[in-house]
């Protein structure tokens, strides 16, 4: 098992190499100067070649790509251009907060899904079953940028039961969480819900039945955990997402996470701490995804690692 | 059997169920009343007397680094005091600095005033200028460039000339250089402090100290060594100010109607604000802004370079119809570059909608509407991705189309917006020109030698009689003889159109009914805040 472990972590190294030289590439295609944007567009011109002289934008591509590699195999992802801050030490407080708020979405998602999922199978062809498939496609079809105004709205506004901006205390995840996790939600209901419609024909559920269980335990503990194993690995993948999708859930409900950061760290050509966002949420979508292989076994003993 | 006992659990489950979802909502309740009645557990210290909306946070809060950044610069003047700042209708007012003369035509003395004190205790005293100004032009090596050292690309050198004096020679004359000093001062020994440390050591001197800051808050708390008197300012009467930086419009327009925000600056769209007018709990300020709104043209490319077609551009577009529908009123018709409560506006031929006349010209000019084409001419006007500004450039190709002339509208990202027009890839682009403070404006913005990368004249427009001009008030101390020049100089800018001079934009304000005494800048500066009581 360890070899295993170990031998995966290797392999992230040229998945993170490759993601590390696309962003630095990409961030200088993009046209538009940092020293545009830091010292403004009006700034003279020898002022904004002494400033990317200092931090080494004058130099050829080819050493500008060493020197950025070198400094995250030592793990310094350099400096805010603004103020000077390491860039460790602005993405690190962030991170922890976008974790929290996308790992309580992961869990509210799968909660939410595995009720929903089991009581539809349950209903399969009944009128619950079709009002939890209309609720769905809407959670699905809805984009985070309409649902969380609308919550925030009507929550926070009209009826002032939940904080509005920012966190501050566990009231300040609930509308954020549901933002961002109810698409997912919705998703995997359906996907569970299948998955256990198919699993009922089983041979060994009928067995199960024939002992005499009830219908709630064959539903929970024979039927939910085979179906289980295909809506593992789209939430496992979609750990990753939610942690680099809260970009706009963040923007909306003022939530001080790497997501908003990345977006602001974009609009002001931060390369540094856009590399620095990227890089990290590139790592926990990769090792997600690890946990996730190691889940499946888990859940499914047949299954081996290799 | 198993069947019976799971039917009876059925309606328990459903008890148990409403049971928690009822305690859900009274606790959800219960905690949001003490949360308001500041019992919460956070209520201590954040526990604002008033909070303030910001649309972005402050990058930096060290006057050393702060650069291309309003928001920045507003805190920074109620922290750290400047020896200039600027008054209501944008004119200079002294801060530290209790006067500035002009010595030759290279040099600036500047009086400091005596009593003023670092919240620390120290006096402020000409070697904490002469230490300020100094490691903004030459910082020590293991420092980053401040973004505000281009504006000071003329000083020679920085002296203290006497025991409350500083003396600023600069290499060529600019009268325009007092606007230059507003940089917050900071002590001779907080110099040395690493980029960003500055926080807590009592090293502020305006009105507030910074008591706390996370990403998108900032607390300000009273500085209580803070000598407002001898600066004509009170002590802030509310105490802490929080800051609270929500990017997001709809969010900003939520937490003001939630009642989170006492005051909010430029922070809604202009379709926000006339709701916001028809509630009573809100006051919406208005007050002219120091900028102007423009159409402008690279004057050295195509049928561009003629004046008569930038005429007629300015002739076929309806500033009455775009002011009404799409800005709500939220600006004043301009016929130049500086507001009318400027003291550098001058009297300008207003150039009425008229598209008969627009027509003309463009007969005039070449380009007649022939019977085989469909448009006189086309062509495309770039626009950054604010969506007021997409939608006005619209209602600009609308009225464009009704001449002959085909317009289309795209929208570019804002560093690749700056980018092409840096470069002169753009030949038509809507603009805005803000925070501009003095007649030298024109030399920036329209003087042959400052197109891109040395000044703002990116249409690259040439008039000689416009570059003597500016270059003559730029040397000359006397602000009557600059005012003539400045005159003169818009009166042929004004004949030649480079920009159609749109509108100059209001700042608007919506303040709680119940808070007095805030008063708006030309310029947005929060200056009033000490002034700021709830009533």
């Amino acid at each position: 098992m360890l070899q295993v472990l170990f031998r995966r972590l290797l392999q992230l190294i040229p998945v993170l190499w490759g993601i590390v030289t696309i962003v630095f590439l990409l961030q200088r295609l993009i046209p538009g100067s940092p020293a545009d944007i830091v010292l403004g567009p009006d700034a003279p011109d020898s002022q904004k070649l002494a400033w990317l002289e200092r931090y080494g934008f004058n130099e050829p591509i080819l050493s500008q790509y060493g020197q950025f590699m070198l400094g995250i195999l030592q793990g310094d992802f350099g400096r805010s251009f603004a103020t000077y801050q390491p860039v460790v030490d602005i993405i690190v407080p962030r991170l922890g907060v976008t974790f929290l708020l996308a790992i309580s979405a992961f869990v509210f998602s799968l909660v939410l899904a595995s009720i929903v999922g089991v009581y539809s199978a349950s209903q399969a062809g009944h009128l619950g079953d079709k009002i939890a498939a209309v609720l769905s496609l809407l959670a699905i079809s809805a984009p985070t940028f309409i649902i969380g105004p609308v919550f925030l709205w009507f929550f926070s506004v009209k009826l002032g039961w939940l904080p509005l901006l920012g966190n501050e205390g566990p009231l300040s995840f609930v509308l954020p969480t549901i933002t961002l996790g109810s698409a997912l939600a919705a998703f995997s209901s359906r996907m569970i819900r299948s998955g256990i419609v198919d699993v009922l024909g089983e041979d060994f559920i009928r067995t199960a039945r024939s002992k005499g269980l009830a219908p709630t335990q064959v539903l929970v503990h024979h039927a939910l955990r085979n179906a289980f194993l295909p809506t593992l690995t789209v939430l496992g993948m979609q750990l990753g997402v939610l942690m680099s999708g809260t970009v706009i859930t963040e923007q909306i409900f003022s939530w001080p996470g790497l997501g908003s950061l990345t977006l602001q760290s974009v609009q002001a050509r931060e390369y540094n701490i856009v590399s620095g966002c990227v890089i990290v949420m590139a790592i926990v979508f990769v090792v997600s995804n690890l946990c996730v292989d190691i889940l499946y076994r888990v859940f499914d003993p047949r299954v081996r690692l290799s | 059997m198993q069947e019976s006992q799971e039917s009876n659990k059925k309606p328990v489950a459903g008890i148990i169920l409403a049971v928690l979802a009822v305690a859900v909502i009274v606790g959800v309740t219960f905690y949001n009343k003490k949360r308001n009645q500041g019992e919460g557990k956070k209520a201590d210290d954040e526990q604002a007397a008033l909070t303030i909306g910001f649309d972005e946070a402050p990058r930096s809060s060290d006057p050393r680094l702060i650069g291309f950044d309003a928001n920045g610069q507003y805190l920074e003047e109620l922290r750290f005091l400047p020896l200039f700042s600027f008054n209501e209708d944008g004119s200079i007012r002294p801060m530290l600095a209790q006067s500035i003369e002009p010595k030759g035509d290279k040099s600036f003395v500047v009086k400091i005033r005596e009593g003023l004190t670092f919240a620390g205790g120290a006096a402020i005293t000409p070697h904490d200028v002469v230490a300020t100004y100094k490691h903004m032009l030459f910082p020590p090596g293991n420092f980053p460039p401040s973004p505000r050292k281009g504006a000071f690309s003329r000083v020679q050198s920085i002296f203290k000339t006497g025991p409350n004096e500083v003396t600023f020679t600069l290499k060529e004359p600019d009268a325009a250089f007092p606007t230059n000093l507003v940089i917050g001062i900071l002590p001779e020994a907080a110099i040395t402090e690493a980029p960003e440390q500055l926080d807590g050591k009592g090293y502020e001197s305006g009105p507030y100290v910074l008591k706390k800051r996370s990403n998108d808050l900032w607390l300000l708390a009273r500085n209580d060594k803070f000598n407002g008197p001898a600066l004509g300012m009170p002590m802030p009467h509310l105490s802490p100010v929080k800051i609270l930086a929500i990017k997001d419009e709809t969010t900003r327009y939520a937490a003001l109607m939630r009642g989170d925000l006492d005051i909010l600056q430029n922070g809604l769209d202009a379709d926000k604000v006339v709701s916001v007018q028809k509630n009573s709990d809100f006051k919406v300020l208005t007050k002219s802004r120091m900028g102007i709104d423009y159409l402008g043209f690279a004057t050295d490319k195509g049928f561009m370079k003629d004046p008569k077609v930038r005429l007629a551009i300015a002739h076929a577009i309806n500033r009455d119809e775009i002011l009404r529908y799409t800005l709500q009123d939220l600006g004043v018709k301009a016929s130049g570059t500086f507001p009318p409560e400027s003291i550098w506006s001058t009297e300008l031929p207003n150039i009425e909608y008229d598209p008969e006349k627009a027509k003309s010209l463009l007969d005039q000019a070449g380009y007649p509407m022939a019977a085989d084409k469909p448009n006189r001419f086309s062509f495309t006007i770039k626009i950054s991705t604010n969506k007021t500004r997409i939608a006005i450039a619209k209602a600009i190709a609308a009225q464009l189309a009704k001449i002959g002339v085909a317009v289309e509208v795209e929208s570019l990202e804002f560093g690749v917006f700056m980018n092409q027009l840096e470069e002169g890839a753009i030949t038509c682009w809507l603009g805005s020109w803000t925070g501009f403070k003095d007649g030298d404006h024109l030399h920036f913005a329209f003087h042959s030698q400052m197109a891109p990368p040395a000044g703002g004249n990116r249409g690259k427009y040439s008039n000689a009689r416009v570059d003597e001009l500016t270059a003559l008030a730029k040397a000359d101390p006397d602000a009557k003889k600059r005012k003539e020049y400045y005159d003169e100089a818009q009166k042929i800018i004004s004949s030649e159109q480079p920009y159609v001079f749109l509108w100059h934009p209001k700042s608007v304000a919506i303040v709680k009914a119940n808070i007095e005494g805030f008063r708006m800048y030309s310029d947005g500066r929060y200056l009033s805040l000490p002034d700021v009581q709830r009533k």
